[in-house]
């Protein structure tokens, strides 16, 4: 027994495996989602009264999920100290669209996702509104606040499914009044997309080489060559 | 990051010819739960191409086998997690295909699945009945009428709408006005069905797996997968009479005829652990 904890935990070690087991699969039932996942969940659903082993316990499943699954949990900072993770997939094993089956509402938002991302990208990072909302509108996938007959009620998605999943920020211009809002990047695009294939797809309709967009460029080789570091780091 | 611990029975201890390959296909059929052997090779095949993409692997290209062995590691992997890759045959069609189970009836799974506990009751019932009926299947008609059975309102277009979600997640499907088990289900819930429906259920007495449709014997009554049974014939001796109590039957041969057994290659279901050995000649490709 003493050779199973390094926190002098009193959980046997069937125990602790039962617990890491438990939260690796609620942690990936709840994925499907993308919202994150909070801290006070975990405690409440799975660890219950063993709350004090949290640490150590997520640690573990951390552990698992990137070593078995490939996907990593990322904790994200809430206000008032409410921690909460989402699980960010592996950008190469994200490449291939068909791999993966979803539903149809799911796969249109992919591609809405897409393309909102790729605008932002082509940017230089930050869009704002007026300008995503001319864009879409001009690609006939939006028409004032009216829902879309594949995509549903487009500017919802934007800004409030997409934010909640991370995928985008949609944040206020500071000083600006009357309001006014800008889209980036969010954490799990960040984690999840490949600038490379953004890049790509957008060269393809230009028909252009990728390596024209200089500044794009050196963001992708840049983004590639900070998650190669990453990987060397945790031991890959 | 954490310190694997070295113990035996810990499930961090991944082996070191674990990789990518081996994420990506779990991921694939944690994602689709049912894979079909042919769907889950050509998938394989290109996992393992991306990684190697020089002109010599290229050229190589992996067989079956590899995938096999790759599914073995997996198991090997995710055993800790009360998870299995297992490979059966569809009884109707009797296409192969890799299902992704949960090998223990975890709370986790039942509190947070994607079925509320009233469907799920529902789905029980629909069960219970497809175990208990004479050709392992009901009618949907019969199906929707169900519903009345239970607590809870639900309406037909309700029950009709929650059929067609198990249909989606692959526990049910229907097919000419009729509601079936998924061969998911049948492997995923063979520990509950054995033990709940125990003087119900048909044991197929040539693979001791359940049986829920198949080809039955008009004298002893056993009822034997059409797979197994395409086995069996192929030793030429044996195909006028029933494995089980040697009968005449001069209709299985026909049986089995006009089904689209993959041909040339080995029916057997290759293990999911690395207990036995398997030739495995030719590819299951089509």
């Amino acid at each position: 027994m003493a050779s199973q904890s390094s926190q002098g935990s009193k959980l046997s070690s069937q125990e602790q495996s039962a617990l890491i087991s438990d939260i690796v699969l609620y942690i990936l039932s709840q994925d499907h989602t993308k919202y994150p996942i909070k801290r006070q969940d975990i405690v409440k659903n799975v660890l219950k009264t063993h709350g004090r082993h949290y640490k150590h316990i997520m640690n573990e499943a951390a552990h698992v999920l990137t070593e078995i699954f490939g996907m990593k949990l990322v904790e994200i900072e809430h206000s008032s100290n409410m921690k909460q993770y989402i699980l960010v997939n592996n950008e190469q094993f994200l490449r291939d669209v068909s791999d993966l089956k979803w539903p149809e509402e799911v796969e249109a938002q992919q591609v809405l996702l897409m393309l909102l991302l790729s605008l932002i990208f082509m940017s230089g990072g930050v869009v704002k509104e007026e300008v995503m909302s001319s864009f879409l509108t001009r690609l006939g996938i939006m028409n004032g606040r009216k829902s879309h007959e594949y995509f549903g009620d487009v500017w919802k998605l934007l800004t409030v499914e997409f934010v909640r999943q991370m995928y985008v920020e949609y944040v206020r211009i500071p000083e600006s009044n009357p309001p006014k809002y800008e889209f980036r990047w969010g954490h799990r695009a960040k984690g999840e997309v490949s600038r490379r294939e953004l890049l790509n797809f957008v060269s393809l309709v230009y028909g252009c080489d990728p390596k024209n967009w200089v500044t794009q460029y050196q963001e992708v080789l840049q983004a590639e060559s900070e998650k190669e570091k990453k990987r060397e780091e945790d031991g890959k | 990051m954490a310190a694997v611990e070295a113990t035996p029975r810990n499930m961090l201890r991944v082996p070191s010819n674990y990789r990518d390959l081996h994420k990506r296909f779990l991921q694939i059929l944690m994602n689709r739960r049912m894979v079909s052997y042919e769907d889950a090779f050509r998938l394989f095949c290109k996992m393992y191409q991306s990684e190697e993409p020089d002109e010599e692997e290229a050229t190589a290209g992996p067989c079956p086998k590899d995938m096999e062995l790759a599914v073995s590691i997996i198991n090997k992997v995710i055993k800790g997690l009360n998870m299995e890759i297992r490979c059966a045959q569809d009884e109707i069609t009797p296409a192969k295909y890799y299902l992704l189970v949960n090998t223990v009836d975890s709370h986790i799974s039942r509190t947070f699945s994607k079925f509320s506990a009233a469907e799920l009751e529902f789905f029980k019932t629909v069960l219970s009945e497809i175990v208990t009926s004479e050709d392992g299947c009901i009618s949907s008609t019969a199906c929707l009428n169900l519903n009345s059975s239970l607590p809870g309102n639900m309406t037909k277009s309700d029950t009709e709408a929650l059929l067609e979600k198990f249909c989606k997640y692959q526990w049910l499907y229907q097919k000419d006005g009729k509601v079936h088990l998924t061969i998911l289900s049948i492997v995923e819930l063979e520990p509950l069905i054995l033990s709940a429906y125990e003087d119900y259920v048909n044991i197929c007495r040539l693979c001791k797996r359940i049986v829920m449709q198949g080809y039955r014997c008009d004298r002893c009554l056993a009822l034997l997968h059409l797979h197994c049974v395409h086995l069996y014939t192929k030793g030429v001796d044996r195909i006028h009479s029933c494995p089980v109590c040697s009968a005449d039957q001069p209709e299985m041969l026909a049986a089995v005829k006009n089904i689209p057994f993959h041909s040339g290659d080995d029916n057997r279901i290759p293990s999911a652990s690395s207990r036995e050995n398997k030739t495995g000649k030719g590819s299951a490709r089509k």
